[in-house]
Parts: structure tokens; C-alpha cells; sequence
């Protein structure tokens, strides 16, 4: 190569070193306000889950009858749904599906971004959200994709997707994503769905993300709430008042807990599309500063081919000189 | 006056933690006065003006529902949301205000009257908050 050249690629690679330094910092900016946002959250998810603690372990069984909250027994799988467009049933009056039980409608919610240029990010969370769906044998399973990668990997899948929503900005706020969540939230209600589960990248630092698979709805399953009544009765040295549940209730308890469960419930997902948010930018943002370690890597390469290079050529030139003087002799 | 702490935090933000020593919460079953040592409820919100009375001002802000909890040494309204006097623009308040109360007023099938009663009820609290400031 001649040194023309090298110099040539030397600066390509320089150009390219100040995108990825760029990109670096663009992300690792957008990555703060998002954790800013979940640092926001924090009191108020706080609170919620303390009061809904104390309800969930103090009401008695009977009172607690929020949809979202009530966990479905298998019999109830077998129930129509309580709006007859939910689902498409045979005429004649008859369920036939329900008598052999009908598959449980479940939706998985994928978080991804919507651009590249994030290491592995995309790549292992759909690699994680593939094989949950392929384990979903006795499920009919359709998707809610958050993010561009998750809409075009499941559409290739022929995956019934339904809903997405795609270029989420850092200027994210509860309301946006309340709005997504409704039709879910609705459907779930009307037992059009009998589970969600959550496939997202859980943020453990910039560094390390994990994708995870959770169970969303039903929040709790009815052996659950057994089990955190079981253990509250057993250390009593919690302060009580001589009150009930240790505060007053207005209008009553029940109407507090309905209350709180679906606000509750939109704050935890809400975190957790922060948390993905802020997964898919330090994500990034690691990448990117990879890509400019390596950059300043080819570059110091390139700068000793170079150097090589022209000394080689220094030689060359002197030995012409002294060769040339040489035969003059 | 005692006084006691006050924080209000929605969603989104924290908007105000302080001393106080009045608070006047706009309940599901109407507006409620709290002062320092009160029995610790939780209750529930309508859209309303919230008061926080403090040494020598008074505080506003307009709540769009939510929860409150209140022990004797602090209230904490979980509010959807809440605007700050400083946030609202009155003339725009003002205006929606007329429209809110135009609507309310025109009987169609085509509106919503539940819709147009809490954008009606809004923009008053709008208006509420705006005076108390002043």
C-alpha cells in the first residue's frame, strides 16, 4: 500500500471514530433521562406497593375482586366471556370449545428498540422471546411489540401482533404509555386474555443487561395471596393501630384497593418500559464506545503501517541517490 | 399552628414535599380539611383543588383524582396528576371554561356529557388554583 492511501483510510477511520464518540454520548445522555424518570417513579410506585401490601394481606379473601388482581382458577378458563364479541363462538348457543377446555389466550409483550447499533441487544432478547413463544404449545399466543426489531422478527414469524408501538422517545411519560397499555388491560377484564407475560431487558448496570421473561397478569395467583397472609399472621410484631388494617378507609377498603390495583398495575409496567429504555441505551452506549476503542486501535495501526511505509520509501529514495552518485564515479 | 409534612407526587414527579400546616383535600366525597395529629386514613380523590396552607401563604394545585394517605405527621396525596398555579395558563383556563360550559349546556347526542362535565370541572380548578395564588 502506498502511503497515500494509508493516509487516505487513516482519516476514514478518524471520521468514523467521532460518530461512534457521538453516538456514545447521545446515548449515554438519553440513557441519564431515563433513569431519571425511574428515579421519578420510585416514591410513588413505593407508596402504591405499601398500601396495596397491607390491603392484599388484611381484606378478607372475599373483598378482593378487582379483575386485574383476581387470579383464575382453571374452572373459570372454561367460562364464556362475559362479552359474547370477545370470541367466536359456534351458533346454536353452544361453547363447543369450552366443554373439551379452550386454549388459554396469552400476549407477550417484547420490548426492543427500534434501531440497531446496540451490541448484542436486540439479538439475545428476541433469541429469548423466540424460544418462550416456541414453548407455547397448548397456548394461542399473539404478541405486543414495543420497538421496530420486535414488530419485523415476529411479523417474519407470521405471529398474530397485537399492537405496536414503535419510536418510544426519551420524552416517554406515564400517560403515553397508560394508553398503550389500556386495550390490554381491557381485554385481560373481559377474559378476551387469560395471561400477559413481559419479555424485556432487565437494566442490571450500563453494562449488563438481561432479558427476562416475567408474568405480568394475573398479578398474583390465589396460592400466592394464601402465602402472604400465611407469613404476615406469623410475625405479629408489625405496629398495629387500633384500627383496622391500621388506617380508616374512605369510602371503605374495597373501593381503595379497585382503586389502587389498576394504577398499580400501569406504574409497574411503566417502570418496566423504563427500564428497558434505559437497558437498549446502555446498550448502545457500551457499543459505541467499543467502536471507538477499536477505532483508535485501527488507528494506531494504520499509523505505524504509515510511518513504515514512508520510511520505506525515505530508503528507497537514498538508496537511488547513493546508487545513482555511485555509478557517476 | 403544628406543623406537619406534605408531599405530593404523581407518576411522573415529585411536585411539592414541605412543612405546612393545613391541607385541604378535595376527597371522592368532598373537600377535606387535615391538620397536624389527624387519624391516619387513606382515601380516594376527585378532581379538585388541593390547599396546602403554610406559616403565612397558601399553596395550590389542581388534582386530577388519585389517593391520599394522611397519618398524624404526614400526608401524602398520589395524585394523577397535578398542575402547579405557576403551570396554567388563565386565559386559556377561561376559555376552555366557556367552551366546557357551552357544551354542557347544548343537549346533542353527539356529546358526551360525562367527557364534557370533567373537562368543565378542570378547567374551574384551573381557575380555582390560578386565584389562589393571588
Amino acid at each position: 500500500m502506498n502511503t497515500r492511501a494509508i493516509k487516505r483510510k487513516i482519516r476514514s477511520v478518524n471520521n468514523i471514530k467521532k460518530i461512534t464518540r457521538a453516538m456514545e454520548m447521545v446515548s449515554a445522555s438519553k440513557l441519564k433521562k431515563i433513569q431519571g424518570k425511574l428515579m421519578a417513579i420510585r416514591p410513588y410506585s413505593a407508596k402504591l406497593q405499601t398500601i396495596m401490601d397491607n390491603l392484599l394481606t388484611y381484606l378478607p379473601p372475599e373483598a378482593i375482586t378487582h379483575p386485574l388482581l383476581k387470579a383464575r382458577s382453571s374452572e373459570q378458563l372454561d367460562v364464556p366471556p362475559q362479552r359474547g364479541e370477545a370470541r367466536p363462538t359456534k351458533l346454536g348457543g353452544e361453547f363447543p370449545e369450552q366443554r373439551t377446555g379452550r386454549k388459554k389466550n396469552i400476549v407477550a409483550v417484547v420490548m426492543s428498540s427500534d434501531k440497531g447499533l446496540c451490541g448484542g441487544y436486540n439479538a439475545n432478547l428476541l433469541k429469548t422471546a423466540g424460544r418462550f413463544v416456541a414453548e407455547q404449545n397448548e397456548t394461542d399466543i399473539k404478541i405486543m411489540a414495543l420497538g421496530r426489531k420486535s414488530n419485523d422478527y415476529f411479523k417474519k414469524q407470521e405471529l398474530e401482533i397485537m399492537a405496536s408501538h414503535t419510536q418510544l422517545s426519551t420524552e416517554i411519560n406515564f400517560r403515553t404509555v397508560k394508553k398503550m397499555m389500556g386495550p390490554v388491560l381491557a381485554s385481560y377484564e373481559t377474559r378476551a386474555l387469560d395471561e400477559v407475560w413481559l419479555v424485556y431487558s432487565e437494566f442490571v448496570n450500563p453494562m449488563i443487561q438481561k432479558p427476562r421473561v416475567t408474568r405480568f397478569l394475573p398479578m398474583l395467583t390465589a396460592a400466592e395471596i394464601e402465602k402472604r397472609r400465611a407469613s404476615a399472621s406469623e410475625k405479629e410484631d408489625q405496629p398495629k393501630l387500633d384500627l383496622p388494617y391500621g388506617y380508616l378507609f374512605e369510602p371503605d377498603p374495597k373501593v381503595i384497593l379497585d382503586l389502587i390495583v389498576p394504577r398499580y398495575i400501569e406504574v409497574r409496567f411503566y417502570s418496566i418500559v423504563l427500564e428497558a429504555m434505559a437497558s437498549e441505551h446502555g446498550a448502545r452506549m457500551m457499543a459505541m464506545r467499543n467502536a471507538t476503542k477499536n477505532a483508535e486501535e485501527v488507528i494506531d495501526n494504520l499509523t505505524l503501517t504509515f510511518n513504515k511505509a514512508r520510511q520505506a520509501s525515505i530508503t528507497g529514495e537514498l538508496l537511488d541517490i547513493v546508487g545513482g552518485a555511485e555509478a557517476m564515479k | 399552628m403544628k406543623q406537619f409534612e406534605l408531599e405530593i407526587i404523581t407518576p411522573d414527579q415529585s411536585i411539592f414535599k414541605g412543612n405546612v400546616t393545613k391541607v385541604v383535600i378535595p376527597a371522592h366525597e368532598g373537600y377535606l380539611g387535615v391538620l397536624a395529629g389527624h387519624a391516619p386514613f387513606i382515601c380516594s380523590l376527585q378532581a379538585g383543588v388541593l390547599i396546602a396552607g403554610g406559616e403565612s401563604t397558601n399553596l395550590g394545585w389542581a388534582i386530577g383524582g388519585g389517593l391520599a394517605e394522611v397519618t398524624p405527621r404526614k400526608v401524602t396525596i398520589m395524585a394523577d396528576s397535578a398542575e402547579k398555579p405557576e403551570e396554567i395558563d388563565l386565559d386559556r383556563a377561561e376559555e376552555s371554561f366557556r367552551r366546557a360550559l357551552k357544551r354542557t349546556r347544548t343537549f346533542h347526542p353527539e356529546i358526551d356529557m360525562a367527557r364534557a362535565l370533567g373537562a368543565f370541572q378542570r378547567a374551574e380548578n384551573r381557575m380555582k388554583v390560578k386565584r389562589t395564588k393571588e
